[in-house]
């Protein structure tokens, strides 16, 4: 019986105190686990401690960068990224150790990613499909280092599929959501910067009024959002909310010069649950 | 000629707290009540005034007007935030009301809101008046959110406003946004507003869509070009996010809430 081949789990984190615990928890069957932590406030540090040794900080330049610096740090060939919000099921474990145990000519495996918004599973609108690589082989696959948050893929080779699911709990209330809806809009800003769109007054027609109508119409009507129920709608309405901020964000930028203390921006940087309102919180698990 | 005490309410101020403190540098007092910031709020106010008090975090500030009021000792009273500033002619207007020209006891101040970079006259911002001016004994205090001193007595009007820089960038418009409307989700929860099945389309979307079309038409926010058109959005915005959020509230599945302060 072949050898399996080791695991490295890769985990980058920031003010993540209520999921790291959990994460980890579902990961410690690898052999070796790096979290990469954007210096934490909170105790994130001190619960990664206790799961392993290997917990860098490093200052947030870029998420691909983030992960890179972690693939550097690993022992291992193979490599898991994740978020400190995702988790690895049983079933997903197994599967990921047997396709480790044999040889196989993939250089990376495509998985899907079930969502959890406000605590409802969502497997239509477009977030239910097989387009992340989170396990690959590190001297074949590599991040792409010229966008700053947006996630690509170099793949030398040919890629195989994950059948199982892994659990992101994308957000637990619609704070949280909008809060998201925030952050991903300034992020999607920086990367349209980094390529040197700009949005003007012929084509700012397409932008502000077709294009996050279109991408409501395509996540509820074609990708079948519908289905979801009300979750579906609030998915599917803030997806074009969100095109339709970062286009907003973006002519802002344009008219105002470069502010690239992003993540200085004490509206991003604190955690998740301030203090400065009041918050409701429930449990839905 | 009366003394006045100027009053400001502050939480994680910093950025804005010496602007503001910088035209009000001419009253008689200045008391801050601080909902205890992380940053430096506190050690930039005690530059200008002695009268610093640290409270508990509520969200917003309008609870905390009274705990304020009751640490002033003049009887008029200047009630600002920390992202507003008095111009010289509204000074000039404020010291004619001390030196006891004018006989009101409460005064309604407009205001002149800035978004992004641009004085917005439409959309109902402005004049938008606000009562903020006011002998102490003569007005009742409301503890809801974006709501004003209630005055006793019949109140005057001024000509000069106070500027108002609502937000520099839009990350922050929709940071405060998203904190109001989860205030705002609760009160209404509290009143007993309801959001079920058979008017939920109405309460998220056709009254978010009305109220952006009231203030872009009728309130003339297309005068103000794009920036009436972003407000309007905006305000669709606000409205879904509170119903939305008044939805989850009732909807949830283990219903377990509680108010959670730092």
């Amino acid at each position: 019986m072949p050898v399996r081949e080791k695991l490295s789990v890769i985990v980058g984190t920031k003010n993540a105190e209520n999921d790291i615990g959990d994460c980890l928890e579902s990961v410690k069957w690898a052999d070796e686990i790096i979290v990469i932590d954007d210096f934490s406030a909170d105790k994130t540090i001190d619960i990664a401690r206790k799961y392993t040794d290997k917990v860098f900080q490093r200052k947030m330049t870029g998420y691909p960068e983030q992960m890179d610096f972690g693939v550097q740090k690993s022992a291992s060939r193979w490599i898991l990224v994740l978020d400190a919000d995702e988790r690895i099921m049983p079933a997903l474990e197994e599967e990921i150790l047997e396709k480790l145990s044999r040889p196989t000519d993939a250089s990376g495996y495509l998985l899907r990613r079930l969502n959890l918004v406000l605590g409802r599973e969502i497997r239509h609108c477009g977030w239910y499909e097989k387009n992340n690589i989170r396990l690959f082989n590190k001297e074949k696959v590599n991040y792409d280092l010229r966008l700053k948050y947006l996630v690509r893929m170099r793949v030398l080779g040919s890629l195989g599929m994950l059948d199982n699911d892994l659990i992101h709990h994308t957000c637990r209330d619609l704070y949280e959501y909008f809060k998201r809806v925030n952050l991903w809009s300034t992020l999607n800003t920086e990367d349209l910067i980094e390529r040197g769109f700009r949005v003007n007054n012929l084509n700012g027609i397409f932008y502000f009024f077709i294009k996050p109508g279109a991408i409501f119409f395509q996540k509820y009507v074609l990708k079948a959002g519908y289905r979801d129920r009300f979750v579906g709608f609030l998915v599917s309405l803030l997806s074009g909310i969100t095109y339709f901020l970062t286009y907003l964000k973006l002519w802002r930028r344009q008219s105002r010069g470069p502010q690239s203390t992003l993540w200085k921006k004490s509206w991003h940087n604190d955690p998740v649950m301030p203090g400065e309102i009041y918050y409701i919180e429930k449990r839905f698990q | 000629m009366d003394k006045l005490s100027v009053i400001i309410v502050t939480r994680n101020e910093e950025r804005k707290i010496k602007r503001c403190l910088d035209t009000v540098c001419w009253a008689d007092e200045i008391v801050i009540v601080d909902q205890s910031s992380d940053d430096d709020t506190v050690k930039l106010s005690k530059e200008y005034t002695d009268k610093v008090y640290v409270v508990d975090p509520k969200g917003y500030c309008e609870p905390d007007r009274k705990v304020a009021v009751s640490h002033t000792a003049n009887e008029w009273i200047l009630y600002l935030d920390a992202d507003e500033l008095v111009s010289p002619e509204l000074k000039e207007e404020i010291m004619r009301v001390l030196s006891g020209q004018n006989k009101n006891n409460s005064y309604y101040i407009p205001r002149k809101n800035i978004f992004l970079d641009k004085w917005i006259k439409g959309s109902g911002w402005y004049p938008g008046y606000v009562l903020r001016l006011f002998k102490k004994s003569y007005v009742n205090f409301s503890d809801n959110i974006h709501t004003d001193a209630i005055p006793i007595t019949r109140s005057g009007y001024f000509k000069n406003p106070i500027i108002h820089y609502t937000c520099e960038n839009i990350d922050e418009y929709l940071y405060k946004m998203n904190s109001y409307t989860s205030i705002l989700a609760f009160q209404a929860y509290k009143k007993g507003v309801f959001i079920g099945s058979t008017n939920c389309i109405i309460k998220l979307f056709l009254v978010p869509l009305s109220r952006a079309l009231h203030k872009y038409l009728f309130q003339a926010g297309y005068k103000d070009g794009f920036y009436g058109f972003i407000i309007a959005c905006f305000t669709f915005l606000t409205v879904f996010m509170m119903n939305s959020k008044l939805w989850e509230i009732q909807y949830s599945d283990t219903f377990n809430m509680k108010l959670h302060t730092r």
